[in-house]
């Protein structure tokens, strides 16, 4: 039995409805104040208390009761919406979270968010005029009777058919039942017994009972059905609304399994129309000899409302039009299966280059033919595997809304977020790994970026300053960029401040480029203002960390009263790179491929007299010896005369890398090295190359770093930063 | 769960004690149906021992009822414990201290 | 090879007190480690040295796909390095430690057996005269002649101090 597969399901879709609610109330507090948005923050949480409900978990229900009385005044305009009140209810939201994830952690909530809650609820309750706060204890399960809705009550006739697992699945019809009593009165309930197996076939745990309702209740057609939103697959769950309503029958219609059937069938289903009627209406179009179509019948014998006829004829229209277009569907993946998946390509690319190596010693053409087949293949998988992985970003770009609105709000600036590239995709777990650097970066820009508003109009501007989040793909990587309209970087602060800080020479001459680099260092930052969100001088320097331990790159670009873009460059995916093979003194290393610029002799090289550089067609190269830095052995000699130079990019730094051997390109897996190897700098992870053997993936950008700390160990600092800069 | 049964000439007393529950029903459905041949006249179903009782539960009862129902007898339900009257309120299923038993409707929707 | 499989042949019927240990030999020194922490026992085919690495980190193997470090236990526990010879071995094992799962090589001189020892049998970790550090062992055996060293690897072969450790060679 499998009791945990219905609660995991509730946590995914709670966790989906709580993504909804939050973009709807985002999207309130940018003026959509239109009745579908309010009805969907409504129906979120509606739906997660009574799923909640449904497994017994008191500590949600209770809490998202209120929520739900408080949002239920504001979709029946009973109270406005301003913008405390979003803050409130974003807050009360990711309190709802927050107890979702305790339950999914079988944890207690701890004091904290018991002591959040408890203020929350205190705010709540003032809001809903029942402001002596010594009630938050009304976050029992009972329910509170609504007293704002005016809605008049009618009796509603469900008929429960629930699937035959549903007892297997770890849910009771009782609960589903119990729950219709919190709803309204249920005044008549049949229990259907007549599927009951003969006692050979009767298995116990599969359900064979029926149910039909009548259910006196104010609530809509909605809230009757968020009861069984869990159980609706698998399950024939009808609603029957109380009167001949035409609206309800236009919603019941819209309702109905989306198959081909026949106008009649559909009239007769909703409730609409009554069989015997429908047997007239059909009696009579066969006995005309040119006959009239049915709804014209129907509408000329006044059994069923025009508007109800047209819905139906709507509705079978529609259907036949989703027919016709393919169904675009999409399945639920574990994502440990993709991950498994991925790395068992990654054996498949290694394993190939293996055979690679061995058929070309055996000069067999048909079979050289067969493998380079399979190399092709083989990458189309790969390929394809890894696009399985690939996630739009603009989820993730989405959240950044809630972080605009809640900084902004916090420092009294009225601040625009344009998103574009939404729809770009990128490796999921790069989203992840993401999230931080970009939120520190937004923030960064609405904090000291973004004017606050008596400066921006002396400058002429606008008083809602913009930001833009956009990302793109750009051969093999995928660029984000970060801009604002504020007031760009001080060049002359940030040399200022460099200097005082002691990073540079008051007489040091630096490029802007080489500048605006200098707000990732340690211990820099340009604020004059501290405020608790940025501004202590932490965190660029970590952004520029993150962005590089992911294999990429960060770039500033800002004019001074003008604005600022950062430029995030990140290869598609971790998993799996494309890289350069190279041996030092019998170890073998594997340069990611997008660093390397060329390769040449080191020979043939013209060296700048005394120290670690080349001389690069007139530009000075600094390299570093892959033996020295490693402190590599061997018992062979090796000399300087068949080195070879690899002269890789990183942003806009050069630098050669003096290897043994050059082996070529390589396509290789990521495998990720023990966190016993944490603080080896310059190596970011291994790999297995054709052979078995194992190769060391070299982190550029770590590797430039250490050989500048060794390289100033030995001159000084002063030296090495002027160098740097000329 | 614990499931005791007392012969009599004329009737059968089976008592049930503890939760019946989904958990519980594929063992008890062994001792309640796999010897349900030959049922005298009257069956009596003491609940009054039940603790806890879920829909898989009563699929049970119901499944025992029509098997003595099918033999010719009828089920009596002498004692019921609250929670488990509490379910059969839920259910309206019968007014279980009669002779009725358990459940007399018949898939006739109201 | 040996594998654990063939290991655990040798002793079925187990009463609860009794647990299984795999010893082996490190210089003239018996160890044991719990069977149910050990994965498998490779033999020694050399390792790829990883550069600057402190001498008790021998290196990484390709184990089936796995980038797996080698742990010199004896320079781990203060004796001399191992000297490669015919019998030397990598004791494979498997540890949880900060709710990650970690896979690391053992090296050992031999691999002896697998042998019983019931819970009453464990001797208390002597306060001195192990010449071993007291929170590497779990307790003591004796087998005939011998004491056999049981190993806490959570301990010995802590993750976060081997770490450490090479955060500070590298310094």
């Amino acid at each position: 039995m499998n009791l945990d597969g219905a609660l995991q399901t509730f946590f995914a879709e709670a966790e989906e409805l709580l993504t909804s609610m939050e973009s709807a109330l985002l999207r309130v507090d940018e003026g959509a104040y239109d009745a579908e948005t309010l009805n969907e923050i409504f129906r979120a949480a509606h739906t997660i208390k009574g799923s909640a409900g449904l497994f017994g978990l008191h500590s949600i229900v209770g809490f998202t009761h209120i929520v739900e009385n408080l949002l239920d005044q504001v979709r029946s305009g009973v109270m406005a919406i301003d913008r405390d009140l979003l803050s409130l209810l974003l807050n009360c939201r990711d309190h709802m979270a927050g107890l979702v994830r305790d339950v999914m952690n079988q944890e207690e909530p701890d004091a904290d968010r018991m002591n959040r809650g408890d203020r929350l609820l205190q705010q709540l309750m003032q809001r809903l005029g029942t402001g002596d706060s010594a009630e938050p204890a009304a976050a029992s399960a009972e329910p509170v009777a609504e007293e704002s809705t005016q809605r008049t009550p009618g009796t509603w006739h469900l008929s429960l058919r629930f699937g035959p697992d549903t007892l297997r699945n770890g849910m009771d019809p009782l609960s589903f039942i119990r729950f219709l009593h919190t709803l309204g009165e249920i005044t008549q309930l049949v229990t259907l017994d007549d599927h009951l197996p003969e006692a050979a076939d009767y298995d116990p745990e599969t359900l064979y009972l029926g149910f039909e309702i009548d259910l006196l209740t104010e609530q809509n057609r909605a809230a009757i059905d968020d009861v069984f939103e869990f159980v609706r697959e698998g399950s024939d769950i009808r609603i029957l609304p109380p009167d001949s309503k035409i609206e309800e029958y236009v919603q019941l219609i819209h309702s109905l399994p989306e198959t081909p059937r026949r106008l009649g069938d559909i009239l007769v289903q909703s409730g609409a129309l009554s069989p015997a009627c429908l047997e007239r209406a059909l009696q009579r179009q066969s006995t005309q000899d040119a006959p009239q179509r049915l709804g014209e019948i129907l509408a000329a014998q006044h059994c069923v409302p025009e508007q109800v006829i047209e819905t139906a004829l709507d509705q079978q229209k529609k259907v036949a039009e989703r027919k016709a277009a393919p169904e675009n569907r999409t399945i639920r993946v574990d994502a440990e299966k993709l991950d498994s998946l991925i790395n068992l390509i990654g054996e498949l690319v290694i394993t190939r280059q293996r055979v690679d190596l061995l058929s070309a010693q055996t000069g067999h053409g048909a079979l050289l033919e067969s493998v380079a087949q399979l190399k092709g293949f083989t990458e189309q998988i790969r390929d394809a595997a890894l696009a399985l992985r690939m996630v739009q970003i603009g989820d993730t770009f989405q959240r950044f809304k809630r972080v605009v609105r809640d900084v902004a709000q916090e420092l009294g600036k009225s601040i625009d977020l344009v998103i574009g590239g939404a729809e770009t995709e990128l490796d999921r777990s790069m989203v992840e790994k993401l999230t931080d650097p970009l939120t520190h970066i937004v923030r960064n820009a609405i904090d000291h970026g973004i004017e606050p508003v008596d400066v921006r109009r002396q400058r002429g501007k606008s008083d809602t300053g913009t930001l833009r989040l956009t990302a793109c793909h750009d051969s093999g990587n995928i660029v984000i960029e970060i801009s604002d309209d504020g007031g760009g970087l001080n060049l002359e602060k940030i040399r200022a401040k460099a200097v005082a800080n002691g990073l540079i020479d008051a007489s040091t001459h630096l490029s802007d480029h080489d500048l605006f680099q200098l707000i990732f260092h340690p211990g820099l930052s340009t604020a004059e203002r501290v405020t608790n969100l940025s501004g202590r001088g932490v965190g660029m320097d970590v952004v520029k960390r993150n962005i590089e331990a992911l294999q990429g790159g960060i770039d500033i670009d800002s004019v001074l009263g003008e604005g600022t873009r950062f430029r995030i460059r990140l290869p598609l995916t971790l998993a799996i790179i494309d890289g350069f093979h190279v041996s030092s003194r019998n170890t073998h290393f594997i340069i990611p491929q997008n660093t390397v610029l060329e390769c040449m002799d080191l020979a043939s090289l013209h060296q700048v007299k005394g120290r670690a550089c080349i001389n690069l067609r007139g530009e000075q190269v600094p390299y570093i010896r892959l033996s020295d830095l490693f402190a590599l052995r061997d018992s062979e000699r090796h000399g300087d005369e068949r080195a070879k130079l690899v002269v890789v990019q990183f942003g806009q730094e050069r630098s050669g890398i003096v290897v043994d051997e050059l082996h070529g390109e390589i396509q290789t897996v990521v495998k990720p090295l023990s966190p016993i190897f944490q603080a080896l700098k310059g190596i970011g992870g291994s790999s297995l190359l054709g052979t078995g053997d194992i190769a060391f993936i070299l982190d550029i950008p770590q590797l430039i770093e250490l050989a500048i700390a060794r390289e100033s160990r030995r001159i000084g600092k002063s030296a090495v930063t002027q160098e740097r800069a000329s | 769960m614990d499931i005791s049964r007392k012969d009599s000439k004329n009737s059968t007393r089976i008592s049930i004690s503890g939760e019946l529950t989904i958990y519980d029903v594929s063992a008890a459905r062994a001792r309640l149906l796999d010897d349900s041949k030959g049922w005298p006249a009257t069956v009596n179903l003491d609940l009054k021992g039940v603790t806890e009782l879920d829909s898989a539960g009563v699929q049970l009862l119901l499944m025992l009822q029509k098997g003595v129902v099918a033999a010719g007898g009828q089920l009596r339900l002498p004692a019921v414990s609250e929670p488990a009257q509490q379910v059969f309120n839920t259910l309206h299923l019968g007014a279980p201290f009669t002779a009725q038993g358990l459940l007399s409707a018949k898939g006739e929707s109201a | 090879m040996m594998t654990r499989e063939r290991a655990g042949a040798v002793a079925q019927a187990e009463p609860e007190a009794i647990q299984q240990f795999l010893t082996f030999r490190i210089g003239q020194e018996f160890f044991g480690m719990a069977l149910t922490q050990t994965r498998e026992i490779l033999e020694y085919s050399g390792v790829t040295e990883v550069p600057l690495m402190p001498k008790f980190l021998r290196g990484v193997i390709n184990l089936r796909g796995e980038v797996v470090p080698v742990i010199d236990l004896s320079v781990r526990i203060g004796r001399d390095p191992i000297q490669v010879q015919r019998r030397t071995c990598i004791i494979v094992v498997e540890l949880e430690m900060e709710d990650q799962q970690h896979i690391l090589g053992l090296l050992a001189d031999a691999v002896s057996e697998v042998i019983e020892i019931a819970a009453g049998d464990i001797e208390d970790v002597p306060a001195f005269g192990a010449r071993i550090r007291a929170d590497f062992i779990q307790g003591i055996a004796k087998r005939g002649q011998d004491f056999i060293v049981l190993l806490d690897p959570n301990n010995a072969l802590s993750v976060r101090e081997l770490a450490h450790l090479v955060e500070v060679e590298l310094q």
